[in-house]
């Protein structure tokens, strides 16, 4: 719409310009003509016999018929009285005012349909007015032709410009509306769909790239939230199917109550195992959001490994596993003490676990730099290397029935990355199977 | 009826073991699926419960191999996985109903009734051959008007006798289905307690509903057919 109105714009000014220029020239035409004729008057006797000879380049050629033929006129005015004096045949026209002013004019006058364009001269001291002029026919004719050439190149501007301008627009639009469409079907219930790239590596191709490259990041993570959803779901429901078929089949009947202790020492079972579940699932929850804070405080780190390893050794002196100890002394700490104390009584319970009778655990706590870093071995079966980058995962256990039967609930890995990360260090598996597994825990100083 | 129960949680098992031998079903169990899928290939089971997630091979597996060896034995399948993708695959592997964990018991057993008595003419808990009927939740039989009182093996025995009329069963086949691998007893076993049975159905009646079929078996008389 506003290219039309340029183009409309545009087109008018040009076809002004291209008149006024044609008027210009037909203009200083005139006046060159009056020069010339006035040139021919001056010193010819024609006032005093009120005769007015015209004389051009040709004398053979009759004056009237050649400026018939050009479609001039010439003639000579009194001033005072404003009676055409003298007059070439060729047209009729009034005398204008203006052709009375004693200085030289140029104005357009009409006479039996034409348009002439009339140029006035000051002639003889100022007496007599002479006047050139010539019929408009032919400018007006031109400046018709213009005016529809300019008009056509105006119409053909638009219907192409705005033509192309819809196919340029579509062009660009449909890739959008690709998108759109595919935006449309993406669902919670289905992220598979994807963008089909647009062949130009153009703006939208990067931008079906971008979203594409979006949707892969969503989906991952959703299908994790999913897994996740689903192993909390399954360990959940475990305990409870556990104790609910025990209720249901205890109280069946009648039984003694020896039957009666057991069905309720089972059940206790469940339910602490229920209880530590829930508060795993609790503490990464909190993790999650970035609401689980630290209370840190200086604390001897040394003194807090060798206090968790003796709060061990009891479970570890029933299986004849020995617990060697490595810790530099005093290894002051700024660090949430609960925390640490989880992260610490995890891996070294863990590697108790793991380890089979008679079997050894080292406990290794060293300052390197302006990092510490604890690390805890056993000799147990050790990790597969396909298993080992999921180690960390929630719920993920390489052998689900039996770290169930060891009391495990598969979240604390999980925390314990999530407590060294939030102190702002890390923590690395190393594993060999038939050799044993090692985790070491490394934790900036300052 | 003999059942096989796979579940890897030991409690669990425990559990669902001890309330179905009180249901008077003789039970299987195996912790693991490569136990569970050596039992069912081997024993004549009547029903078989399966765990989907199990260590080894998972019970979606072991009910494929049990469906290859083209063994129709129902199998009731349990899980804590709950999604419809879940159930589809369970059922579409052969499974013949699926339970989410936790159930109730009396749900377990309800299904374990239906899924046995599918195969047979029976169209609900009660079982009834000409005057006789047997309430399999009750467990209690009747002759006519007459309260039949039995034993845990001679209700057993009669239901197994009931699901199957009029078919000649073997002392080995009743013997299978009996009882569990732990106690495998002599043929001559299953003849003590048919007797023990016609003492309590047959005495003082005219029509015997139990048969024996020299040589080969016993037959539980369907009058319908007789």
């Amino acid at each position: 719409m506003i290219l039309c109105c340029i183009q409309v714009v545009l087109g008018g000014a040009f076809y002004i310009l291209i008149s006024n220029w044609l008027l210009g020239q037909s203009d200083s035409t005139l006046s060159a003509t009056a020069a010339q004729v006035s040139a021919t008057l001056q010193g010819a006797d024609l006032i005093d016999d009120g005769l007015l000879k015209f004389q051009f380049n040709d004398p053979d050629e009759p004056t009237d018929a050649f400026l018939q033929e050009r479609k001039f006129f010439i003639r000579l005015i009194n001033r005072r009285t404003g009676q055409i004096v003298e007059s070439s045949a060729s047209y009729e026209v009034a005398v204008s005012s203006q052709a009375l002013l004693p200085s030289a004019s140029y104005e357009t006058l009409r006479s039996a349909g034409t348009s002439m364009r009339v140029y006035s001269y000051p002639f003889d001291e100022g007496d007599y007015s002479l006047q050139v002029g010539v019929s408009l026919e032919e400018v007006n004719a031109t400046q018709a032709q213009i005016m529809r050439l300019t008009a056509l190149a105006v119409l053909i501007s638009i219907v192409l410009g705005g033509g192309t301008g819809l196919f340029l627009a579509n062009r660009a639009l449909v890739p959008i509306q690709a998108i759109t469409r595919t935006a449309q079907q993406i669902s919670e219930r289905d992220l598979s769909k994807r963008i089909t790239r647009p062949l130009v590596d153009d703006e939208l191709g990067q931008l079906a790239q971008t979203f594409n490259t979006m949707l892969d990041r969503v989906e991952g993570a959703f299908q994790r939230q999913q897994h996740f959803t689903a192993d909390a779901a399954h360990e959940l429901r475990t305990p409870l199917s556990i104790m609910q078929t025990g209720i249901d089949v205890v109280l069946s009947q009648a039984r003694d109550a020896a039957q009666y202790r057991a069905a309720l020492e089972a059940v206790q079972e469940e339910v602490q195992r229920l209880t530590s579940l829930t508060v795993g699932l609790l503490t990464l929850a909190r993790a999650d959001s970035h609401t689980l804070t630290l209370n840190r405080e200086v604390t001897d780190l040394s003194l807090l490994i060798n206090t968790v390893i003796d709060q061990v050794t009891a479970v570890a002196e029933q299986k004849q596993i020995t617990i060697q100890r490595e810790i530099v002394p005093c290894l002051a700490l700024n660090m949430d003490e609960g925390r640490i104390i989880q992260l610490a009584l995890n891996l070294i319970e863990n590697a108790v676990k793991y380890t089979p009778e008679g079997g050894a655990v080292t406990v290794i706590v060293v300052q390197t730099g302006d990092t510490v870093s604890l690390s805890v071995a056993d000799t147990g079966p050790g990790i597969p290397p396909e298993y080992l980058p999921r180690v960390f995962d929630r719920f993920y256990r390489t052998d689900r029935s039996r770290s169930r039967d060891q009391g495990g609930v598969g979240l604390g890995l999980a925390i314990a990355q999530h407590i060294a990360q939030l102190h702002g260090g890390e923590i690395n598996v190393w594993s060999q199977v038939g050799v044993g597994t090692r985790f070491t825990v490394t934790l900036p100083v300052s | 009826m003999r059942v096989l129960i796979v579940e890897d949680e030991p409690k669990m098992l425990g559990f669902l073991k001890q309330g179905l031998e009180e249901q008077r079903y003789v039970v299987d169990s195996a912790l693991n699926g490569d136990d569970g899928l050596h039992w069912a290939l081997n024993f004549p089971y009547d029903l078989i419960i399966l765990d989907v997630m199990l260590p080894g091979l998972d019970g979606l597996e072991v009910c494929q191999q049990i469906r290859n060896r083209r063994i129709l034995t129902p199998i009731l399948m349990l899980t804590a996985r709950d999604t419809i993708d879940d159930r589809v695959t369970g059922l579409d592997r052969g499974a013949d109903d699926y339970l989410v964990k936790p159930f109730a018991f009396r749900e377990l057993l309800a299904r374990m009734r239906a899924l046995l008595r599918r195969d047979t003419q029976h169209g609900s808990s009660v079982l009834q051959i000409g005057d006789l009927t047997l309430d399999t939740v009750s467990h209690s039989a009747r002759r006519g008007e007459k309260q039949i009182e039995l034993t845990t093996k001679e209700y057993e025995l009669l239901e197994f006798l009931m699901m199957h009329p009029n078919q000649v069963l073997s002392r080995t086949v009743i013997a299978e289905h009996l009882w569990n691998y732990d106690f495998s007893p002599e043929s001559n076993v299953v003849d003590v307690y048919i007797r023990y049975l016609r003492r309590k159905l047959d005495d003082g009646y005219e029509e015997k509903v139990i048969r024996t079929i020299r040589g080969t078996g016993y037959q539980l008389v369907h009058p319908d057919y007789a």
